[in-house]
């Protein structure tokens, strides 16, 4: 009887459970997908780093539900609360009849398990869907073949039953233990408790407002002066941020208020004067959620930008990191302690490599040199050089091999005239730098010859394939008589180009392997040692790149949807029970002659403002954040940020969207019963 | 003199066909332009089901209810909308009043709704606001007011539009006899010195007392009409005492 009782109740209130539901399907259906991520494995084909790095995914993503089902946990407890809020005199009836308190528990038992039952349900149905595209995904962002069936992940089953079961067994008794907490008659009279309003200083709130624009203003300059080093600063740029976001607003409904009320015209149109003041009479309760929500759309949009961004950037630097198929590169300073041979001369010879895999190699030699960003100080940003590379040696690459460098970059060959030099760098953080001093075409000495330098934007040049795209801060190229013989060298290159059907790979790992079966050979002589592990080929760079972009796609767009699915949640509950206590004053509006087209007009001018300004702010937020995080991820190359900001904007606007569309339509229907 | 209302053989039926109440069984009367007409009856006589059929508020099962010459029951329901709040003023036994306006605002609103120019609404108010002496209160939220200032500011938000009818719904009903008194003296003014047209339902002898005429109904039929014609109102009381009397109503219907 209870459980028909339950069945009734869940039929009757379908519509208040709507939301509920959805949210309760939607986090299941997330958690799944995240989880069920090692199961991809088996349609894709892989290689040995690549399953590595999918076991690490594997694992940040474990670790990273914990805290997702917790932000979840809240969350559904809090989506809970709303519903028996509107049930209150519901529940108020079942006791005023007689039925005794752990009846009624059992029924609200019922009921929870329920709807958890259908939610999950629909959430793991949904979960397997939205998985396979996720496969799809991934397999694109690994570039690897696909031999598609369907996957099914037990493992991530089970966890997402067990996090939601316990979950749900906590929304049990917290519902038990609000039935005891309240006495017969608040829950009959639930609906009649009112907001005590006040009368607000309007002048306060202006001057409040304000105040955190400057706040904010504040923040943004000296995040974005900061550059860089913005996230050392973060102890004072994130309370600053939150103190002018809160502030923000608190003073915002006053501020709309006052600012509308200046123009007569805005202010005595239709419905606006009432929904001004509705918004300004309940700030009270609602800054502090569109403060949280502003924060955490700032995250969601942080992640979801980053992690898709990102991903392009590395993509793009691989080109540049992976000019040969393997290379082996020794520089000096590398390990102080100990001298390893520069010189590559007799690598081949002492390592006895033969020419059997090899279809072209080059040896590019790299010379110290005694010029500095010192040498050319006043022409130099020194804001943008770190204090330490300010000595950092210029390093010069003889013409000849600056040509084959060109050649496999696909540049024209280069000629210089006599007197001349030209500069280049494998950093893209420092090519604005360079930049600044090629343009003023300044004169040098190196190694006794006077030099100019010609004004042609600085090449991006590896010189040769590595896992660190940097081989070169700037490098100067002159011709290759100037330099001396006795000019020392600063690092060397081997650089291989293998026949058809050689793996790079274990190609790269033969060279290692026989560098060190040669230093212990010769252990003790140390003229007699080579670079350890020095060896990297073009396929290792290529996995590990998009290891790393696929690590940050997924925990950007796993964290991002959960915080934008948690901030959207909020606002839409919230608006729904306030729609529960202002259904008197819509009422009021309809008597007095109100056409249902404006009350809907200002329904949805009210929404729109609670839930669009927090996303407004969240953007601007984002904007400078995303500066200032693309001015960290340019050491990665260059980033694409319009189609990031497309997937971002897309996603919010699907997401954020549905719930708002869907707090306005249940609005309506709570205005209209 | 026109007629601004005029009711026709109206009927109205609650219930399916087994079960069938006549909560209005063909009543006609009308309203000449400027008078102050009272209508009274025990509770469940059908007084409110008028008032919300008058009001549109509610539809009538059949007959004509003509306001100002329009034909009420032919209007679709969004042109009703526009009806209501063009012709018809409202004040409610709970003042209706939105809590998070102030008074000045509370009034206005009534005439955003119209789309009226924002230029005109200062006038308007300062103007309704001297005929019903709530100039103080403008600034004022409902709840820094007492139930009598709020009922004016209820009656100026009516009477802004300048409608045909001010429909009033047991009007002191929240009131104690003192702000009773002084309501019914600013619509005494609206009626005789500007000439507004009232139809208020009350169950109370005293309030309807202020009416130059009474309609009793009793079973949604009328049962009886009173006219004020030159009595004093302590003469208009007695007689309307006695015809309460002989409605036998229970006593909660008598004073």
């Amino acid at each position: 009887m209870y459980f028909r009782l339950a069945v009734k109740n869940v039929k009757k209130s379908f519509r208040d459970y709507m939301i509920y539901f959805l949210t309760l399907a939607f986090a299941i259906c997330l958690f799944y997908s995240f989880n069920s991520f090692q199961a991809q494995q088996a349609v894709m084909e892989l290689s040995q780093s690549q399953h590595e790095i999918i076991e690490s995914v594997q694992g940040l993503i474990k670790t990273l539900s914990m805290f997702v089902a917790v932000v979840l946990g809240f969350l559904i407890i809090y989506a809970n609360n709303f519903l028996i809020k509107r049930r209150k005199k519901e529940l108020g009836l079942y006791t005023l009849l007689g039925m005794p308190k752990h009846h009624i528990s059992r029924v609200l038992v019922y009921e929870t398990f329920m709807i958890g039952l259908l939610s999950l349900i629909a959430g793991l149905l949904a979960g397997l869907f939205v998985s396979q595209l996720l496969t799809i995904i991934t397999a694109n962002l690994f570039e690897a073949a696909l031999n598609y069936s369907f996957i099914f992940s037990t493992d991530a089953t089970k966890m997402t039953i067990i996090a939601f079961a316990m979950i749900f067994f906590i929304i049990m008794i917290f519902n038990i233990s609000i039935l005891n907490r309240y006495q017969l008659i608040d829950l009959l009279t639930a609906d009649k408790k009112n907001e005590t309003l006040k009368a607000k200083n309007i002048y306060l709130s202006i001057l409040m407002f304000l105040l955190s624009l400057v706040i904010l203003g504040f923040t943004y300059w000296y995040a974005l002066s900061e550059g860089m080093n913005a996230l050392m600063q973060l102890q004072i740029i994130a309370p600053a941020g939150i103190i002018g976001t809160i502030l923000f607003f608190m003073a915002l409904s006053g501020f709309l208020l006052k600012f509308v009320q200046s123009s007569k015209k805005l202010y005595y149109r239709k419905l606006n004067m009432f929904v001004l003041r509705q918004i300004n009479a309940s700030i009270n309760s609602n800054f502090v959620s569109m403060s949280i929500v502003c924060i955490m759309l700032l995250f969601s949009i942080g992640a979801l930008a980053t992690g898709t961004n990102l991903n392009r950037t590395i993509n793009s630097t691989i080109q540049l990191a992976t000019p040969f198929d393997c290379s082996y590169g020794v520089y000096d300073s590398a390990y102080n302690d100990k001298d390893y041979l520069i010189d590559l001369s007799n690598l081949k010879e002492d390592l006895k490599i033969d020419n059997r895999d090899i279809q072209e190699e080059y040896f590019i030699h790299d010379y110290r040199s005694d010029i500095t960003f010192a040498s050319f100080k006043p022409y130099v940003d020194d804001s943008f050089v770190p204090d330490d590379q300010f000595e950092e040696e210029f390093e010069v690459i003889p013409l000849s091999e600056m040509n084959i460098m060109r050649k496999v970059y696909g540049l024209e060959p280069l000629t210089l005239k006599p007197g001349e030099a030209l500069m280049f760098t494998s950093s893209e953080l420092i090519r604005d730098v360079v930049d600044d001093i090629v343009v003023e075409q300044p004169t040098f000495t190196l190694y006794g010859h006077s030099l100019r330098l010609r004004g042609e934007r600085p090449e991006m040049i590896n010189l040769g394939t590595t896992l660190n795209t940097s081989t070169t801060l700037i490098g100067v190229c002159v011709a290759d008589e100037l330099i001396p013989a006795d000019a020392e060298l600063y690092s060397m290159y081997w650089n291989v180009n293998l026949k058809d059907g050689v793996d790079q790979e274990q190609f790269s790992e033969m060279v290692n392997q026989r560098v060190s079966e040669y230093n212990k050979t010769n252990d003790g002589e140390e003229s007699k040692q080579y670079m350890p592990s020095a060896s990297t080929s073009a396929q290792a760079v290529q996995e590990n790149s998009k290891g790393l972009s696929v690590i940050m796609t997924y925990i950007g767009l796993y964290l991002g949807l959960i915080f934008l699915l948690a901030s959207a949640v909020i606002l839409a509950l919230q608006q729904l029970s306030q729609a529960t206590d202002n259904k008197h004053r819509y009422q009021i509006l309809n008597k007095i002659g109100a056409e249902k087209r404006m009350i809907s007009q200002s329904v949805f001018l009210q929404l729109s403002i609670y839930f669009f300004m927090p996303l407004l702010l969240a953007i601007v937020h984002s904007v400078v954040g995303i500066q200032v995080v693309n001015s960290i991820v340019v050491v990665f190359g260059e980033s694409d940020l319009f189609l990031s900001s497309l997937v971002t904007g897309g996603m919010i606007l699907l997401i954020y969207g549905a719930y708002f569309l869907f707090t306005y339509f249940g609005y309506r229907h709570i205005l209209e019963k | 003199m026109t007629t601004i209302l005029q009711v026709d053989n109206i009927e109205k039926y609650y219930g399916s066909k087994g079960n069938l109440t006549k909560a209005l069984d063909r009543i006609s009367f009308q309203v000449e332009e400027g008078e102050f007409i009272g209508i009274m009856g025990p509770s469940g006589s059908g007084k409110t089901t008028l008032l919300n059929c008058v009001s549109t508020i509610d539809t009538i099962t059949s007959g004509h209810i003509t306001i100002n010459q329009r034909d009420i029951t032919k209007l679709k329901r969004n042109a009703l909308s526009k009806f209501r709040r063009e012709e018809l003023g409202f004040i409610f036994q709970d003042f209706n009043l939105l809590d998070t306006l102030t008074a000045y605002e509370n009034i206005a609103l009534a005439l955003t709704i119209q789309k009226a120019k924002p230029s005109q609404i200062k006038n308007r108010i300062q103007d309704v606001a001297k005929k019903l002496d709530i100039e103080d209160v403008l600034n004022k939220y409902p709840y820094q007011m007492s139930g009598g200032q709020k009922q004016r500011v209820a009656s100026a938000r009516a009477l802004i539009t300048n409608p045909s009818l001010i429909l009033a719904d047991e009007p002191t009903g929240a009131l104690d006899s003192k702000a009773s008194r002084i309501l019914l003296d600013s619509m005494e003014k609206l009626n005789e010195a500007y000439h507004a047209t009232i139809m208020m339902v009350t169950h109370d002898a005293f309030t309807a007392s202020y009416a130059h005429r009474i309609l009793f109904i009793k079973d949604g039929r009328i049962f009886n009409e009173l006219i004020r014609g030159n009595d004093t109102r302590k003469t208009f009381f007695n007689k309307i005492i006695e015809v309460v009397t002989l409605l036998g109503g229970d006593s909660s219907n008598v004073l």
